[in-house]
């Protein structure tokens, strides 16, 4: 019951009573009230505590990174060796952003800033997204509270501690915050707890051993007694009348007895214990003993327990804040991670400050060296350069907008964005230049996607536009990229062409399909293979064509529709051969034609005929060739009669009729040519047939003797 | 002695004579008969054929010769409208033939309206 009533008193004894417990921490930690633990549950009350004096943005933090190597001490070895691992971490040449995978290489870690699209989404997001009004208000707040935590203020830090923590709900509510100031006050508000609970089961301990004291004493004096009576006893037995011997020595020991109640008499309560134990012994029996000794064990076990659990609470209250520190740094919510280291320095003593081993993993890939210690100090230096390296980066994102480097602003501020997402410097970026900034990269990326698809007009087009917004983008680069993809489809096509101009189809369509392949939507391409589609229904309308005049005869036809014949039917085996021979028949009939035009405006109307008629054995058909003829039949219509008559007498086999026909003919017109053929032509076929009868001569006169 | 008679004396003359002639008649034109109608041979050749004609023309121009057989010759016909024929003339008649040189020509119309000659004699 005593114990119950103890465990039950702890906290009020708590609220009046602040004992430093550890030697290392400040006795400002152990300030967090009950009162704030309540306070904690409604973010209402503790929003009342506004800032009083805003800071200003990047005040704070540097006050509070001398503040911490005023804590450090600059000239201390540990903090150099720091300083020094921390420089060659910071290679800045190893910064990386590779939007391919998503992530941003920095410091030779690899933050994963989820798929391509939801970080193209959040850059796009953020590019847009206008400037908060309340953003000012927010960075007072956090400034405030880097004040608040600032070791220069040392001498007030249990209420600056409070202030900071109350601040931290205020600033929680902000959009910005996402939440992370209240995990920190939650942190420190469970750290406190722990504290407290801690500290509860230091005061029990001391009880206990208290009581652990009285029950020994009694214990120890019980069995004095017991040892004592027993002696007596057998003495007694061997003397009878010694009598009165126990009552002297009961005497004797209650004169110690009662020096001991007089050292009792100096405590409080026990001391009347102790008594009554006294007392109770000189009447107790082993029994008594038996159940004092019992209580005395379960004291020591009580001890035992109270101890281990201290310990345990103080490691599991170390471990979740540092994971909490951990967690923050690696969001690259670097603000809250100086914010809850500052906390974690108020809250827990100077030796742990070391970062446990199940946490060092996460945080191993910063850290050049697997040998160095890994503190919360490590923490601060690396939150605080990656903040400090997102200021150096806004500038020049600034540096180069103003001087129309808009491409550069936009690679850096990409790379701004990703390290320092959270961070004032971003946050604070104008809304006109991100919007700018914003269209350069939409027309940037609608170029990458109309590249993607080859269409390089289209490219072309974009690239002078963004050429014509940045002045640093590679318009020429790009240009003469398009030109070359262009120049090679052209070329290729061309290639195809005379391949298939040569009948070499197969190389032809290789060329076209590579031609497709560097530039898809070629012009070029395009009528080609309009070209080809048509030639592909003329080449099935063309053979019909063909044939059909063909075998009506009508040369002139296919003469007049030569080019798109010759097209068509270049591949045909055939037809490409008699096309051919038409061709040139026509072709000569032409000048037959022609001369036969020239002939008659000479008014020499027998050799004009002459010329229709050597075209008319061309092309007996030829609707103009007869035409000419018809016409100038009447003029030398005798001549005709003549030769007409010849040749049919030539047909018949008689050939000197024929012969005598052509003599006629040469008779009218003696420069003929028909004539002059046909005369020698017939008289060579007249005199054969004379020479094989006479061959034949010398048989008949034998036939005629009969 | 019977004095000869005056006549007996040409009878060797006349015999030599008579042979002379006997030799020469073959190759000789003679005039056989009906002149050779020329309008009508060059308008129906065929309706001619198996006939036999003189005609008297004028060599015009050598238009084939074949050895051993003979030669094609276009020859002008005399005292008719201006016209061409062809004649054939056998080596056999071993006549030398030269341009503008007028004959009269013995011939037969054969098959096919070839006009053969038969004889000839210069004019």
């Amino acid at each position: 019951m005593r114990l119950l009533f103890l465990l039950l008193a702890l906290p009020f004894c708590l609220a009046s009573v602040a004992p430093a417990q550890d030697a290392g921490e400040p006795a400002a930690a152990v300030a967090a009230p009950t009162k704030a633990a309540k306070a904690a549950a409604s973010k209402a009350a503790a929003t009342s505590a506004a800032p009083a004096v805003p800071a200003t943005a990047s005040g704070a933090p540097k006050s509070a990174a001398e503040s911490a190597l005023n804590v450090l001490g600059t000239g201390n070895i540990e903090s150099n060796t720091l300083l020094s691992i921390i420089n060659k971490a910071f290679d800045t040449d190893s910064d990386a952003f590779n939007p391919e995978e998503g992530t941003v290489n920095w410091k030779g870690h690899t933050y994963n800033v989820g798929q391509f699209r939801v970080f193209r989404a959040r850059f796009e997001r953020y590019l847009g997204q206008p400037e908060s009004i309340d953003q000012d208000v927010y960075r007072a707040i956090v400034n405030e509270i880097f004040n608040l935590l600032s070791t220069r203020t040392g001498e007030a830090a249990a209420e600056n501690t409070r202030k900071a923590w109350q601040l931290l709900y205020r600033a929680s509510e902000f959009e910005s915050d996402g939440g992370a100031s209240l995990s920190i006050a939650n942190e420190v508000f469970n750290a406190w707890r722990i504290r407290d609970e801690k500290e509860a089961i230091g005061v029990t301990q001391a009880e206990l051993d208290r009581i652990r004291r009285q029950q020994q004493a009694a214990v120890s004096y019980s069995g004095d007694l017991i040892a004592k009576e027993g002696a007596n006893v057998v003495s007694n037995a061997s003397s009878l009348p010694g009598i009165s011997g126990p009552t002297t020595n009961v005497n004797v020991n209650g004169a110690s007895g009662a020096g001991a109640t007089k050292g009792n008499t100096q405590g409080n309560q026990p001391a009347s214990g102790s008594s009554s134990a006294l007392s109770g012994s000189a009447t107790a029996g082993p029994v008594a003993q038996f159940f004092r000794t019992r209580d005395l064990a379960e004291t020591e076990a009580k001890i035992k327990a109270s101890e281990g659990s201290a310990v345990i609470t103080g490691i599991a209250a170390k471990l979740q804040f540092q994971s909490t520190l951990v967690t923050l740094f690696l969001q690259r919510r670097f603000q809250h991670c100086l914010i809850a280291a500052s906390f974690y320095r108020y809250i827990f003593k100077g030796s742990a400050q070391s970062i446990e081993p199940k946490l060092k993993k996460e945080i191993s890939t910063f850290l050049p060296s697997s040998d160095l210690a890994v503190t919360v100090e490590t923490l601060e230096f690396l939150s605080r350069e990656a903040m400090n390296e997102t200021e150096s980066s806004m500038q020049g994102v600034r540096a180069s907008y103003a001087d129309g480097q808009l491409v550069a602003a936009l690679e850096r501020l990409q790379e701004s964005f990703f390290l320092g997402e959270f961070l004032p410097p971003v946050a604070q970026f104008e809304r006109e230049k991100k919007q700018v900034l914003l269209n350069l990269y939409k027309q940037v990326d609608e170029a990458r996607k109309l590249a993607d698809l080859k269409d390089y007009d289209a490219v072309d087009k974009l690239v002078a536009q963004i050429g014509a917004t940045a002045k640093d983008f590679r318009t020429s680069e790009v240009t003469s990229a398009l030109r070359a993809a262009q120049r090679m489809s052209t070329l290729s096509l061309y290639g195809a062409q005379q391949a298939a101009a040569s009948g070499d189809f197969a190389r032809a369509q290789e060329g076209i399909q590579r031609a497709a392949g560097l530039w898809p939507l070629n012009p070029a391409l395009k009528t080609y293979t309009e070209n080809m589609a048509q030639q592909v229904d003329l080449g099935s309308q063309a053979a019909v064509l063909f044939d059909d005049a063909s075998k009506r005869g009508d040369f002139r036809r296919i003469y007049d529709q030569r080019s798109e014949l010759a097209i068509a039917l270049l591949s045909d085996a055939v037809r490409g051969p008699q096309l051919k021979e038409i061709i040139e028949r026509i072709s000569r009939v032409e000048i037959y034609l022609a001369q036969a035009k020239e002939l008659e405006a000479q008014n020499n109307a027998f050799a004009a005929w002459e010329a229709l008629d050597a075209a008319c054995t061309l092309t007996p058909n030829d609707v103009i060739v007869n035409q000419r003829r018809a016409d100038l039949a009447p003029r030398v219509a005798a001549f005709v009669g003549r030769v007409d008559s010849a040749k049919r007498q030539e047909a018949a086999g008689n050939e000197a009729a024929a012969l005598t026909q052509y003599l006629a003919a040469q008779g009218l017109y003696p420069a003929s040519s028909l004539a002059r053929t046909g005369i020698e032509r017939v008289s060579a076929l007249l005199l054969d047939e004379l020479t094989a009868a006479a061959a034949l001569a010398p048989a008949r006169p034998a036939t005629e003797a009969k | 002695m019977r004095r000869p008679h005056p006549s007996a004396a040409l009878r060797p003359v006349f015999f030599c004579l008579a042979l002379v002639l006997a030799l020469l008649a073959p190759g000789c034109a003679r005039q056989t008969g009906e002149p050779f109608p020329v309008a009508a041979y060059l308008n129906a050749p065929d309706n001619l054929q198996g006939n036999r004609y003189t005609l008297e023309a004028e060599i015009d121009a050598q238009l084939e010769w074949r050895e051993g057989t003979g030669r094609l010759i276009a020859v002008r016909p005399l005292g008719t409208e201006p016209a061409r024929l062809p004649v054939f003339i056998a080596d056999t008649l071993g006549a030398n033939l030269m341009v503008a040189q007028r004959y009269r020509l013995e011939l037969t119309v054969r098959r096919g309206g070839l006009l053969y000659v038969n004889a000839l004699r210069k004019l």
